[in-house]
């Protein structure tokens, strides 16, 4: 097994570096997240106020869910399945294919260093929401600490999902339309569009079978109270479970993938 | 007069011929079916769990929000087939020095820029608006006069032009700054915002929608105008804020292509 860590320092210091350079549009692209949680916050906190708590969600409660979802989704931003899509179509992953390592880890890395910029600018972001909103929660030092474990394990499952979803590409040109209902299907059970305490108990029943929940609702969770001790290690061992799962699926599409590839365009 | 109607003769030649070379990739009308449906769908779930636990939002009842959600899908389809598609192009030729070619042509600039390409498979977008708004009239009690038709078309070709004159002012700034697409992320960000009547917003949010980036009151008014909540005083901001972004986004363009100085040359 060789040791790939000096590789992921490497990458994730370079990607950091890049995306220091470039501050103005991680901010802008900060903004755009904001716009999507503020819009579901103001409508859940207005259903709060007429109807009253819904499955322990109050106003509070979705004041600091929709917070700490801003993080989250930071986080959870990974290579878009799409871009596979032109790397092989153009030939451009013939380049890539001549490293000694996969592009996976270059790009994990990559994306996780590009990360420390965002979170960093999303930092004044969230101050300006917690003072807008005033969440009346009081997360503790284990809290915040489970949110930043589940929070980087959550962003290697989605990786990894869309990962193998782009790797579709080697076979078919048309894998855009799986992605878009995969994407869709994210929305809906990972508790991006609401808690899903909000959902009918049947499609509660049905994300707890699949990975999605563990990739946004569940570190958002643990952050904001929602999740006793137990729950929380529980949670995480069941986001281990998606990791494996998960890094399963692409080593056994990648061999195959790689085969399969015919160096169009190099 | 004439040079009006050379334009448009231009723009329709582009049009067909858009239109020509996307019906070759059948594909995508598939695609495109797939996308509305997904976009529909969280609408819907969307609006049907917030009216699980209440019977209205801010006033408005799910029949009404429905037709917000019908407003905000067809106009996003107009946004998706006619504008923009030209909208990235432009911001494209900007980077890669190729604007030039557009500018030297016996045309308005602007117009020629903002019409020679259409995204014709999402038209499938105007196609589930108009039936999910028709779906949302069907439910509704309240009868439409004449005059409440009058105001929501009148409404709804205000709330286009605000709506291009918002992304041409954006993309206009790809004159100076070099990565216009994450701009273009937040415009989507904040045309989602309209899914929802911009009066269900706290009163900071509806202003920014509303005079700022003014894509809520361009969706909003002209549900408004279906449901017999439009005052004339909504109407005439409206009309005040097409008025005004029209004027300045046509001042801002001009002043951008003055200031550029042709990156091939």
């Amino acid at each position: 097994m060789r040791n790939l860590a000096p590789l992921y320092w490497a990458e994730a210091k370079m990607s950091m570096q890049q995306q220091a350079q470039y501050r103005g549009v991680a901010f802008i692209n900060v903004l755009g997240f904001l716009i999507e949680p503020i819009v579901y916050l103001v409508v859940w906190r207005t259903v709060a106020e007429q109807a009253g708590a819904i499955n322990g969600y109050g106003v509070d409660e979705f004041t600091a869910y929709y917070i700490v979802w801003t993080l989250v989704r930071v986080f959870n931003l990974a290579l878009a399945p799409g871009a596979w899509d032109w790397w092989v179509s153009s030939g451009r992953i013939s380049n890539d294919l001549l490293h000694p390592v996969s592009p996976y880890h270059r790009n994990l890395s990559g994306f996780a260093g590009a990360k420390i910029v965002w979170i960093a600018v999303w930092i004044p972001v969230a101050i300006f929401l917690a003072l807008l909103f005033r969440p009346g929660i009081q997360p503790t030092l284990f809290q915040a600490g489970m949110l930043f474990v589940s929070a980087w394990a959550g962003y290697v499952i989605r990786f990894n999902i869309l990962y193998v979803m782009g790797l579709l590409s080697f076979w078919t040109t048309r894998a855009q339309a799986l992605i878009e209902v995969v994407i869709a299907l994210e929305l809906l059970l990972s508790g991006r569009l609401v808690p899903m305490a909000v959902m009918p108990q049947w499609v509660q029943d049905v994300s707890s079978w699949l990975p999605f929940k563990w990739t946004f609702e569940f570190p958002i969770e643990v952050f904001i109270g929602q999740l006793t001790t137990t729950e929380i290690w529980q949670g995480l061992g069941y986001q281990a479970g998606w990791i494996l799962i998960t890094s399963a699926g692409y080593v056994l599409l990648w061999k195959r993938a790689i085969k399969k590839f015919t160096a169009v365009g190099s | 007069m004439n040079r009006f109607l050379h334009s448009v003769g231009v723009t329709l030649i582009h049009w067909r011929l858009a239109a020509q070379y996307e019906v070759q990739y059948r594909f995508n009308f598939v695609l495109q079916i797939i996308q509305s449906g997904v976009r529909l769908v969280t609408g819907v779930v969307a609006i049907r769990l917030v009216f699980g636990y209440t019977s209205d939002l801010g006033g408005w009842s799910e029949a009404e929000l429905l037709a917000v959600l019908g407003i905000h899908i067809l106009l996003g389809g107009v946004l998706g087939t006619f504008v923009i598609p030209n909208m990235f192009t432009f911001m494209f030729q900007v980077r890669e020095g190729e604007l030039d070619y557009a500018l030297v042509r016996p045309v308005d600039a602007q117009m020629f820029i903002s019409t020679r390409q259409i995204r014709f498979w999402n038209v499938v977008d105007i196609a589930t608006g108009a039936i999910v708004l028709g779906w949302a009239m069907a439910d509704l009690t309240t009868s439409l006069s004449a005059l409440d038709v009058l105001w929501f078309a009148v409404g709804l070709l205000c709330g286009l032009t605000v709506l291009y004159c918002v992304w041409m002012a954006f993309t206009t700034t790809s004159f100076w700054l070099i990565n216009t697409d994450d701009m273009a992320q937040l415009l989507s960000g904040l045309y989602d915002a309209g899914r929802w009547p911009i009066r269900v917003y706290p009163m900071w949010l509806q202003g920014v929608l509303t005079l700022i980036v003014p894509m809520g009151v361009a969706i909003t008014v002209p549900a408004e105008a279906l449901t017999d909540r439009l005052s004339l005083g909504a109407m005439a901001l409206l009309i005040a804020v097409t008025i005004v972004t029209t004027v300045l986004t046509r001042a801002f363009w001009l002043y951008g292509v003055r200031n550029y100085s042709g990156a091939s040359a």
